[in-house]
């Protein structure tokens, strides 16, 4: 594994232990503070990933005065790695060791609609039960779980984890680049015991939850290493219930080559990346040349409501030192995934307006089409045939939609097309507030599939509905 | 929300008056309260909140406010109208620093205010602020 190599400098380097035992050769790596879990395949067969998954309670130290009582995925928060390539079989053997029933969605992939993990399509898996997740990979991406049942609370408690569906002419580390992580962002509330809020406030409500605690891979706020001038890929995605994150690198040009399922024909440079609550992104950049310690910051955005103004936050130091390197790989090329979703004048378009109000006792309701789920309308597509999802939103805030069991492509925003070589297969796609988003998308698997907005607060006060894809 | 916002936006809502400290935070969320006051601060009378922002959202009014207390059990907010007394519009626990009071009147003009309550002992009252949804 490549990956190897990369953390023996990237540890080695950082921790300054050249001469010691252990880092004199690349065989043996030392542990990498920010390393994922991985789970062990128990599978001999070929194409095969089979794993055990278990959500069960643990105790994760988050920087409170004491560990917190987080629920997880086999003890780890995030949970493990998941790490296959295109065309894999992957077999889950789920149990349920919390104390409440859930479910395990698989965001972003295509599979068959009784493995989505939707609790009122396939049903929850009950506290004690197991389930048995069987499909293939038909993607490449990143992507990743997480319940689909009381998501606002049990995201929020840590059970996330990730997919690395890898392609087939992925640039290999070592060669095409100098080093790869997979970061997951975070944020969690924690009370100065390590306890979990009970209250729930209205600005959290409204806004989705926002945590005092910001995590990558479930640590406070690490120190990164990175060799000077080393070609970086970052595979980030964001699994907070409702911070947006806008990355920001004093001196750093993001190259951004992908997001969620696809890659763009025409990457670009930015040196803000914004990232919503479940998209990810496949982005490189070179580490600077000069060693020293730079913040990785979230920089204010506005998603409504006047968030936008608050200062930065840092989310990570980066500690670029080591020997330098002097390769100056250009950027690999990638090669778009998806080809463009064919839309004319007969394609079926569905409309979806998002609003927010509140009810009868006062409390925030998020709506589709007027109403809260499950009582929004299920609209109607059929297999195979491409339709557009016309998503307005109404109200005074952004909002992530997300669609289960296929991708989209954005077509336009507010009747301006976007370029060609900017669409990508996305899953979840920022709506602006006031803003109307056309996504073209076409269902190759019957069922009912969701969508929603990946604010969990939002889709639990009822921003979520159901499209049956027919046969 | 914050401050900040407001001034730079003056018409996306409405009255408010500010301490120059609410601005900058994070908006980092309410954690519930880390102590238990009522045991250590005798018969120390708590101090009162302040109201920092009243914002119309939603159809309503959203209060937002800091806490001098770190140990309230219960923040208890009033409100008015012009020609009506205090009534109490909700309760929320003591670490909470806003709450969205959803079902008012259109145009009409209602004025807030807020005390936090410690061990049976409550706080003079905060400042008040007025908005109109
Ligand atoms: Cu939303």
């Amino acid at each position: 594994m490549k990956a190897g190599v990369t953390r023996f400098f990237a540890v080695c380097a950082a921790a300054g232990l050249g001469s010691v035992a252990g880092c004199g050769t690349p065989e043996a790596p030392l542990p990498d503070p920010l390393a994922l879990a991985t789970a062990a395949n128990e599978s001999g067969a070929p194409r095969t990933l089979e794993v055990t998954l278990t959500a069960q309670e643990t105790s994760w130290d988050f920087g409170a005065s004491k560990p917190s009582p987080v629920w997880s995925y086999n003890g780890t928060v995030p949970g493990p790695l998941l790490d296959a390539r295109v065309g894999d079989r992957l077999v889950v053997h789920f149990a349920n060791r919390l104390p409440e029933a859930t479910t395990v969605h698989w965001h972003g992939l295509r599979l068959p609609n009784g493995m989505d993990g939707a609790p009122d399509v396939s049903g929850p898996v009950a506290a004690g039960g197991t389930f048995t997740y069987d499909f293939i990979l038909k993607d490449a991406g990143l992507f990743w779980f997480h319940p689909h049942l009381r998501t606002d609370v049990q995201v929020e408690r840590g059970l996330t984890g990730v997919i690395r569906v890898r392609g087939v002419d992925e640039p290999v580390v070592g060669t095409d680049v100098d080093e790869e992580r997979v970061l997951v962002f975070d944020d969690v509330r924690v009370n100065d015991d390590g306890t979990f809020p009970t209250y729930l406030d209205d600005n959290s409500k409204m806004m989705g939850r926002e945590g005092n605690t910001l995590l990558v891979n479930g640590r406070r706020t690490p120190t990164l290493s990175l060799r000077p001038g080393a070609l970086v890929r970052w595979r980030v995605l964001n699994v907070a219930n409702g911070r947006f994150f806008n990355f920001h690198i004093p001196g750093v040009s993001f190259h951004v080559v992908g997001s969620d399922g696809g890659s763009f024909a025409e990457p670009y440079d930015t040196d803000h990346l914004l990232i919503a609550p479940a998209e990810r992104y496949d982005v490189y950049f070179r580490a600077p040349s000069t060693p020293g310690m730079l913040p990785l910051t979230s920089e204010p955005y506005d998603r409504g409501h006047d968030s936008g103004v608050r200062p930065p936050v840092v989310i990570a130091q980066l500690n670029v030192s080591g020997a330098a390197v002097t390769s100056s790989r250009p950027f690999p090329n990638v090669a778009p995934i998806a080809s463009p979703i064919p839309v004319g004048a007969g394609t079926p378009r569905l409309p979806f307006v998002l609003a927010e109000g509140t009810d009868a006792r006062g409390e925030f309701k998020f709506t589709v089409n007027g109403a809260t789920y499950p009582n929004v309308p299920t609209v109607s597509t059929r297999v195979g045939e491409p339709f557009v999802l016309r998503v307005e939103n109404q109200s005074e805030m952004d909002h992530p939609f997300h669609l289960h069991g296929t991708f989209f492509q954005q077509l336009d925003r507010d009747g301006v097309a976007i370029a060609a070589g900017r669409r990508v297969a996305k899953d979840t796609i920022v709506i602006p507030a006031k803003a109307t988003l056309n996504l073209a998308a076409n269902f190759d698997e019957p069922g009912m599939w969701m969508y929603h907005c990946h604010i969990n607060e939002h889709s639990e006060a009822g921003m979520m509905g159901m499209i049956h894809a027919a046969r | 929300m914050n401050l900040t916002a407001r001034l730079a936006r003056p018409l996306a809502a409405l009255v408010f008056a500010v301490l120059p400290a609410c601005g900058g935070d994070d908006n980092l969320g309410t954690t519930d309260a880390s102590t238990n006051a009522a045991a250590d601060a005798g018969a120390t009378v708590p101090a009162a909140p302040t109201i920092t922002m009243l914002v119309k959202m939603t159809g309503g009014l959203h209060v937002s406010w800091t806490n001098a207390t770190k140990d309230c059990d219960t923040i208890i907010g009033e409100r008015k109208t012009a020609s009506d007394a205090y009534v109490v519009a909700f309760t929320v626990p003591g670490a909470a620093d806003n709450k969205h009071d959803a079902l008012l009147t259109a145009g009409m003009t209602y004025t807030y205010r807020l005390h936090c309550v410690r061990g049976g002992i409550s706080s003079a009252f905060s400042n008040e602020m007025s908005g109109t949804p």
